[in-house]
């Protein structure tokens, strides 16, 4: 396909959009009707199957952000980026091992809910207050990035189309919440991978040698060179940065984000939990790099076209295929790219909401109300902070690159959010006072790295992790221990010798529950040689484009 | 001299063993069996009748103590008979403990705060329990999790006691 079969956004396209607008509005709606507490709202009645939770994990991460992002970083700088998201299955690892069994058994809605438990209402309090921050002014930046595309697809003004995209997603997030979430995410997954997988399709027929171009185009410009060995801490997307930082950056979004891991929540038991969380963990890599791939292919593209690259890399892909896809078609990947947008975009949402009501409605302004009541608190939170997300995204245009803006954000708090719940969990000397000093001089720290050091952005969590655990254990030195009751959600009494002994008795002479929960470390152990297998693979790949 | 211990009105299993089996598997635990904690009930409060409107059940060594909002079933026997671990709590908390439960029962919810310990004498009830283990010899280290039997709850403040219990059980002389 070259130059002269430019076509435009037909009305075929917009039947493609639109229907599938329909569908997700129509899915919405149907399990807004079998909602009738908070907990179907937030936590979907704790019924969701783990494999509908792991894909919707992955639908949000392969947010619009992804989708338009992604390809902007493969034209530019090839797979090298792909570092900052290797580690993700060991991140996935220390989540399925630590955390999730940890947040499933407390029972509760929102996670900060285990830090009043643990260290008392402040604590609580302001780890939440910094989640509905941090994951507002994100969602702002996430309802940005797809309402450009659909501008430069439409012609519209970026604002219309943000008003536009907000009110679908706030409608069918408010009549469905988590379920219609999760479930709608499910479907949006496969859409968007089908648009990514017919968009390298069409670009591999578009060029004269296929595969064969792509591939000696990306090894002649050094774009399958992942690994960067440099010791350098102020080289962004090193080895080290992507392993050592980007691991308490995917730890810390996945784990101490309430919108990420309150689907993890929704599972019927830990196990199940725990299985959701190995999907992302051996796809979201294959995921980010075929994204990028799109990237190098473009790069082929426009140099075998002699074409010029937009001057915002994030119109890069949406320009690709409004000029160059078939009517029809166009219309399916602009919709994969409205999908990407949308399962960012609910999740965060109902995870503001869930906050919101739960760590603050419930606590200060009505803590005797009816559950009735508490739901309608819920949707109407949806909406709010729907407009809250519409209102940044008008600014989120001065951000600079998308991506790296929503990296960037989390990395300010992610960190030491993620000491705090650490400290919660491995710590049992740490008390309210010592959390608190750490959480807030962890993000002092960061602040001032960022501001004063010359450092990749990814070693902002390992900053703020390293220093709230440091400050919050050398605190909490200054105050009492923490009592039983403060410690029984993390702690379990029955850790003496002698207690132990007995327990092992009585565990062997009583009747088997399942055989379910004994896979945690196969699971924990597959995810590392995957792992291993990822950096083997890539090596690989950067060693034959060198050769 | 060997203790006489009072014979426990049993509340009701309501739990059976496929439902606890599943709470149980989400809550991680991988063997179980049954078990009922034999607690101390004090009356609250008086209902129309001048019958107790509630009961305090209480251990001596549970964190907290649990409400029973209605009266006591008269007897239950037959439903204990069959549970191969009993735990009995040999002595009754003294008034202290009692008040203290009493207290965080108070403060935990306002609506009790004017209802009353009444001043008649304890009774020995018998609650049903769940009783699921955590970990494998593999790991060495278990970890109990303890289910009601009547309503299904996860029940945490009664740990400490089930544990005493256990011990106490496991130091008698066979």
């Amino acid at each position: 396909m070259g130059d002269g079969d430019v076509s435009e956004f037909t009305w075929l396209d917009s039947v493609v959009l639109v229907v599938y607008i329909l569908l997700v509005a129509l899915i919405g709606a149907r399990f807004g009707r079998s909602q009738a507490s908070t907990q179907d709202y937030f936590l979907g009645g704790r019924r969701i199957p783990s494999w509908a939770i792991g894909l919707s994990v992955m639908a949000t991460q392969a947010s619009a952000i992804t989708f338009i992002g992604a390809p902007g970083w493969g034209f530019e700088g090839g797979l090298e980026r792909l570092v900052t998201f290797l580690n993700v299955p060991l991140a996935m690892a220390v989540l399925i091992f630590l955390l999730v069994p940890v947040f499933h058994r407390a029972g509760i809605y929102s996670i900060y809910e285990l830090l009043e438990r643990r260290f008392g209402p402040a604590t609580r309090s302001v780890s939440a207050g910094l989640f509905l921050v941090a994951r507002g002014l994100a969602t702002g930046v996430v309802l940005y990035a797809p309402a450009l595309v659909l501008s430069v697809v439409t012609g519209w003004s970026v604002n219309l189309t943000i008003v536009v995209m907000a009110v679908l997603a706030v409608s069918y997030t408010v009549l469905g919440g988590i379920s219609a979430v999760i479930w709608t995410d499910v479907i949006q997954m496969f859409v968007l991978w089908l648009g990514a997988l017919v968009s390298m399709g069409l670009m591999v027929a578009s060029l004269p040698g296929g595969w064969s171009d792509v591939f000696a185009f990306g090894a002649s410009q050094g774009m399958f060179n992942t690994f960067d060995l440099s010791l350098d801490p102020s080289v962004t997307y090193s080895l080290w940065a992507g392993l050592f930082g980007g691991i308490f950056l995917h730890i810390a979004y996945f784990g101490t984000d309430q919108s990420q891991i309150q689907r993890v929540l929704t599972s019927p038991d830990v196990p199940q939990g725990q299985r959701s969380l190995l999907i992302g963990g051996y796809l979201l890599v294959p995921q980010m790099l075929l994204f990028l791939f799109i990237g190098v292919m473009l790069a082929t593209y426009y140099d075998q076209h002699g074409l010029a690259a937009p001057d915002n890399l994030n119109e890069l892909f949406p320009h690709y295929v409004v000029s160059a896809f078939p009517p029809g078609l166009a219309g399916l990947v602009i919709a994969g790219v409205f999908a990407a947008a949308m399962s960012s975009l609910d999740s965060a949402l109902n995870s503001l909401s869930a906050v919101s009501v739960r760590d603050f409605y419930t606590r200060y302004v009505r803590p005797d109300a009816s559950e009735a009541h508490y739901l309608k608190a819920s949707r109407w939170a949806t909406v709010f902070w729907g407009l809250y997300a519409t209102i940044f995204a008008f600014f989120a245009g001065n951000l600079g690159p998308v991506i790296e803006a929503v990296n960037r954000i989390g990395s300010w708090f992610y960190g030491a959010l993620l000491g705090t719940f650490l400290l919660a969990i491995l710590s049992h000397r740490t008390n309210a006072r010592g959390a608190l000093s750490g959480l807030v001089l962890g993000m002092v720290a960061v602040w001032c790295v960022e501001s004063f050091f010359e450092i990749s952005w990814l070693y902002n969590n390992l900053v703020g992790v390293v220093v709230s655990l440091g400050v919050g254990y050398l605190v909490s030195l200054t105050a009492p221990a923490p009592s039983a009751a403060q410690l029984s959600d993390v702690v379990i009494e029955e850790t003496a010798p002698d207690m132990q002994a007995l327990l092992a008795t009585r565990a062997g002479n009583a009747r088997t529950v399942t055989a379910e929960a004994r896979v945690t470390h196969r699971r924990c152990l597959g995810l590392v040689a995957w792992f291993c297998v990822l950096v083997a693979g890539l090596a690989l790949l950067q060693v034959w484009a060198n050769a | 001299m060997h203790e006489v211990r009072p014979i426990p009105l049993s509340l009701p299993w309501r739990l059976d063993e496929n439902m606890a089996m599943s709470r149980l598997r989400r809550l991680g635990a991988e063997t179980f069996e049954e078990a009922s904690l034999m607690l101390w009930a004090h009356a609250l409060g008086r209902d129309a009748h001048d019958n107790p409107a509630g009961w305090l059940l209480c251990h001596s060594r549970a964190r907290r103590a649990l409400l029973w909002p209605q009266s006591l079933p008269q007897a239950h026997q037959a439903d204990t008979t069959t549970v191969s671990l009993r735990l009995a709590a040999s002595l009754p908390p003294s008034a202290d403990v009692v008040s203290r439960l009493w207290f965080w029962e108070r403060m935990a919810a306002r609506r009790h705060w004017r209802v009353a310990l009444r001043e008649v004498p304890s009774r020995a009830v018998a609650l049903p329990l769940w009783l699921g283990y955590i970990g494998a010899r593999a790991e060495g280290r278990y970890r109990l999790v303890v289910l009601s039997g009547v309503s299904g709850e996860p029940l945490p403040v009664l740990k400490r006691a089930v544990l005493w219990e256990l011990g106490q059980l496991a130091a008698m002389p066979a």
